[in-house]
């Protein structure tokens, strides 16, 4: 299992959250194996991964709303396993907001200081001032089902800043909404994050979303975690297949390894051809390796000099995304390369040619 | 209701959509039903109260008459008191069965509902008697307690309030909780738990989180069962003394002792006008529409939605929660952890409620004349006294074949009706939808002493048409429910997408639609056959001497003296309606 190389300060007051080898068993499926992960205090810490990964369970035992089968869970140094949900003070988001449908927006955002028994007076302040944060201060005496979903949303993410949590749970909270809607709420949530100083778990299976909003992203599938790293290390350095092409585009060659290069580079045989690159996987043992090379980094043409790999494949299809041009490439085993090309360059390739690739060896990892 | 108010298939027949009324005509056969046979003889009894006095033309002499005499204002507050008491008991002691039940899986739950839909259906005169059997002088209870020696003498618990309230809350606890359940399964679970990660500790998330959102629920439960016990006459007459005596009996005895129309008229009226007013009083705070739609529990409906009223209720539950915090450490721990407070809760409310059941079974196989407990020696002989006597098999043949007419004919009408609503969006829609369970509203004892009025007349008394009517009448708010439910689930693009696919309108009615509302036709139709099966109201006025039903036969044998061929007749029945609600459980799934 992965652990951060911060681990080694157990007590270090950097530490809010040190989740110890929870996991979860249902008779005898299991929905969460052993998983040990430290986070930050004020990160932004996402899991990400498709649905059965265990990120929701991950989330939920934090939360105390489901008893850990076994491990433990410190907060601030301090056992928190067993605490009672209502006493752990963190801030949850659900995915449909699980507003109160018999309570004003305003009594809504109210609930958690009520039950924290502040005086009216200052409940009244506080609310007042978190609704005008989320722009709904004109919405106080509206009904949660009076509102949009954007709206909901934020009515939402206000009753859960308002009594300024230390830790914020957030359960896939933009799932329900458009895209566009969704991308302003991304950016209104990181403010409001950097805004608090909270420590922030958040949960989606939206790589793009993870990619936007994080300082760490945790990846995971098949109910433990695949890899842990910052945006840009899960994006350029994968390190498993899974991690690979769960988030962005990836060409994926698959071969088995075939030792190194002079450079140390790791050699992996494909059917295309055997290839230089990182190695990036943790297990040499593995049973099945593959290179893989981010579109972006793939260029037109025959290798222009060492430190480069090439291969040879018919185009398939130009694809218009308004961005760039997509290129698509089949290899003589049936499999695909992706490239993205300036759209205004020009072009005089026709569909069915064979053309010449190139990448940069360090822009090829191999994992397993 | 108006889920296909844009969908093409509703302005069928232009030249009637001009009326306005479009497929509201469907309906016109149960409206027609129920006005010549409910709202008819309704008037004729509210006429009856106001003429026939001293002088001639209309009169309040009747109603005077009942205000100067104490007797029958001590009864109108006997039957208030007793029908408060049942509803209050049953909603509270109903409630954490109904919260239990709403949040197991959907497959588990319909399982242990039929616990409770069975004490649901069984007739009341089958519960009655098991009553007696348990709460006697010498009945199991007094033997456990004196053989024990737990007690000296026997207790009284029979012929007094509480003979009455045990009997009237187990008759009425299944309608609080098969009420309650759909609203509380309508709750977002999550929101407790938003609740308590937001800081609210149990007696908090319970009085104002979830209580407020099965508050629809409960009230319409209380409200559902209090008018059903306004009309009782049943388990009063049994288990009550004197004291007891509510204004069904009366009802009873003025016209059939008394042949005292004019006062049964009043008194008919006092119960319906206590009906209305329940009914109104529940529309103004959450609207009736919750009570037939397991609603959203967001008091959409309300119209007393004043800040003032909400606050001072908020007030009070935020009391309650305060008032209950001191305990959220005792009782069960929360979770996955075991709760034994709640198990053994649920343990004795189930075994309450089908006590019965479970008592009539053993008695039935009797080899003594008494109905000792348990019996000394076991033999089918009440059976076979059953099957050997003309009487009862010839009230079980009638009962049969009086409710399979039931059957189809309230299933034709209620689910024309239904349809209607469902393909409707006329305002008068929601008229259609009161006049089709008012059959349900109208105390029971009413639509009897009415019906009995108009068949009367028309020479209908003590004839199987007579007993069809009547018992069609009962059934009707059941079809109506139970087919406008699956409509409302049914998806009417089907219909389109088999009309564009080349069906015509007759192809699609027997290929698609009528398959696919099958399993809810066939339902309503075998609730409406258990209504009739089990009906003595009506049957107690129209089939009479040799054109006796079951249940009369038993009431009339019940007058007379508790018999063991009673509880074998009582096994009978409960075989019945338990094959029958099984029936229609596998029905519903399929």
């Amino acid at each position: 299992m992965n652990t951060p190389a911060t681990s080694a300060a157990a007590a270090s007051p950097a530490v809010k959250i040190r989740i110890d080898g929870l996991s979860k068993t249902y008779g005898t499926f299991t929905a969460l194996e052993p998983t040990t992960l430290d986070v930050q205090r004020g990160e932004f810490l996402t899991l990400l991964g498709p649905s059965g990964s265990g990120k929701t369970t991950l989330l939920q035992m934090v939360s105390g709303l489901t008893p850990a089968t076994s491990g433990r869970l410190a907060v601030d140094g301090e056992d928190w396993t067993h605490r009672p949900v209502h006493d752990r003070n963190m801030g949850l988001v659900f995915q449909h907001y699980a507003l109160f449908p018999h309570m004003t927006v305003e009594e809504n955002v109210a609930f958690p200081l009520r039950m924290r028994k502040q005086p009216a007076e200052q409940i009244k302040r506080a609310v007042a001032e978190t609704l005008e944060k989320v722009q709904l201060d004109r919405f106080a005496h509206r009904f949660p089902r009076e509102l949009s979903g954007g709206q909901q949303q934020r009515v939402a993410l206000a009753r859960c800043f308002v009594f300024r949590p230390e830790i914020i749970l957030m359960d896939e909270p933009l799932g329900a909404l458009d895209k566009a809607l969704r991308e302003t709420m991304q950016l209104e949530i990181r403010r409001l994050h950097r805004e608090f100083g909270t420590t922030l778990i958040y949960v989606t299976h939206d790589q793009e979303e993870a990619l936007v909003m994080s300082d760490r992203i945790c990846v995971m599938n098949h109910a433990k975690v695949e890899q842990l790293g910052t945006p840009t290390q899960i994006y350029s350095d994968p390190e498993t297949i899974f991690a690979a092409t769960f988030i962005g585009h990836s060409n994926l060659l698959e071969g088995t390894l075939a030792g190194t290069d002079a450079a140390g580079n790791t050699l992996i045989k494909t059917p295309a051809g055997t290839f230089a690159g990182r190695m990036g996987a943790r297990d040499a043992g593995a049973e099945k390796h593959a290179l893989i090379v981010r579109p972006e980094r793939v260029s037109l043409g025959a290798a222009t000099g060492p430190g480069m790999n090439e291969l040879r494949a018919t185009l398939r299809d130009v694809v218009y995304i308004g961005s760039d041009n997509r290129l698509m490439l089949t290899l003589p085993d049936g499999s695909e390369v992706t490239l993205r090309q300036d759209p205004g360059a020009e072009t005089d390739m026709a569909i069915g040619q064979e053309i010449a690739v190139h990448w940069p060896i360090a822009a090829g990892r191999v994992v397993s | 209701m108006s889920a296909a108010a844009d969908t093409p298939g509703s302005a069928a027949g232009g030249a009637l959509s001009r009326l306005k009324l479009g497929p509201l005509w469907l309906a016109a056969p149960a409206l027609a039903f129920v006005g010549v046979f409910l709202l008819l003889p309704m008037l004729r009894l509210i006429g009856l109260s106001l003429t026939g006095g001293d002088t001639p033309g209309l009169t309040l002499e009747h109603y005077q008459d009942l205000a100067k005499t104490p007797v029958y204002l001590r009864i109108l507050w006997i039957t208030f008191r007793i029908s408060i008491l049942t509803a209050f008991f049953s909603v509270v002691l109903g409630y954490p069965v109904a919260a239990w039940l709403a949040g197991l899986p959907h497959n588990r739950r319909n399982k242990w509902l039929f616990l409770v839909l069975l004490p649901f259906w069984t007739s009341y005169l089958v519960k009655t008697f098991a009553w007696m059997i348990m709460l006697g002088d010498r009945g199991l209870f007094n033997s456990i307690l004196t053989g024990t020696g737990l007690v000296g003498d026997s207790l009284d618990l029979m012929y007094n309030e509480l003979g009455v309230i045990i009997g009237m809350v187990h008759a009425m606890m299944p309608l609080a909780i098969l009420t309650m359940v759909p609203v509380m399964t309508g709750i977002d679970r999550r929101l407790p738990l938003a609740a308590g990660s937001l800081g609210a500790k149990r007696s908090q998330r319970f009085w104002l989180i979830e209580f407020p959102l099965a508050m629809p629920g409960v009230a319409a439960g209380g409200l559902l069962t209090f008018i059903t016990s306004l009309g009782f006459f049943i388990v009063p007459a049994y288990l009550g003394g004197r004291g007891q005596t509510m204004l069904a009996q009366i009802i009873i005895m003025q016209v059939q002792e008394l042949v005292n129309w004019a006062f049964a008229a009043v008194l008919s009226v006092m119960l319906v006008v206590a009906a209305l007013a329940a009914i109104w009083i529940y529309d103004q705070f959450f609207g009736l529409s919750s009570l037939t739609q397991a609603s959203t529990a967001d008091g959409k409906g309300s119209k007393i939605g004043g800040r003032w009223l909400r606050r001072a209720g908020q007030s009070v539950l935020a009391g309650l929660a305060w008032i209950c915090a001191p305990f959220d450490r005792l009782g069960d721990r929360g979770d996955d952890a075991p709760k034994p407070v709640r198990t053994v809760y649920l343990a004795i409310l189930f075994l309450f409620l089908l006590a019965p059941a479970m008592i009539v079974l053993p008695l039935a196989f009797t080899a003594e004349q008494t109905l000792a407990f348990p019996p000394p020696a076991y033999s089918t002989r009440w059976f076979g006294e059953y099957f050997g006597s003309q009487i009862w098999i010839s009230a079980t043949i009638r009962s049969f074949g009086v409710a399979f007419a039931t059957a189809i004919l309230a299933t034709v009408l209620g689910g024309m009706a239904a349809l209607a609503l469902a393909r409707s969006d006329s305002r008068l829609g929601k008229l259609v939808f009161g006049l089709m369970l008012a059959p349900m509203i109208v105390p029971r004892i009413v639509i009897a002493v009415g019906l009995f009025y108009l068949m009367a007349q028309m020479g209908l008394v003590a004839s199987n048409i007579g007993l069809i009517i009547g018992h069609t009448l009962l059934a009707i708010p059941f079809t109506f429910i139970a087919i406008g439910a699956v409509l409302k689930g049914y998806d009417w693009r089907l219909d389109q997408a088999a009309a564009t696919l080349g069906a015509g309108r007759l192809t699609v009615l027997r290929l698609i639609t009528m398959p696919l509302l099958r399993g809810g036709i066939i339902s309503a139709a075998l609730f409406a056959f258990v209504t009739s099966f089990d009906e003595l109201t009506i049957a107690l006025f129209i089939s009479g001497g040799l054109k006796s039903t079951l249940p009369k036969q038993m009431w009339d044998d019940m007058y007379l003296q508790l018999n063991p061929t009673l509880a074998a007749v009582s096994v009978l029945v409960l075989v019945i309606v338990t094959v029958i609600l099984l029936l229609a459980q596998r029905v519903q799934k399929s």
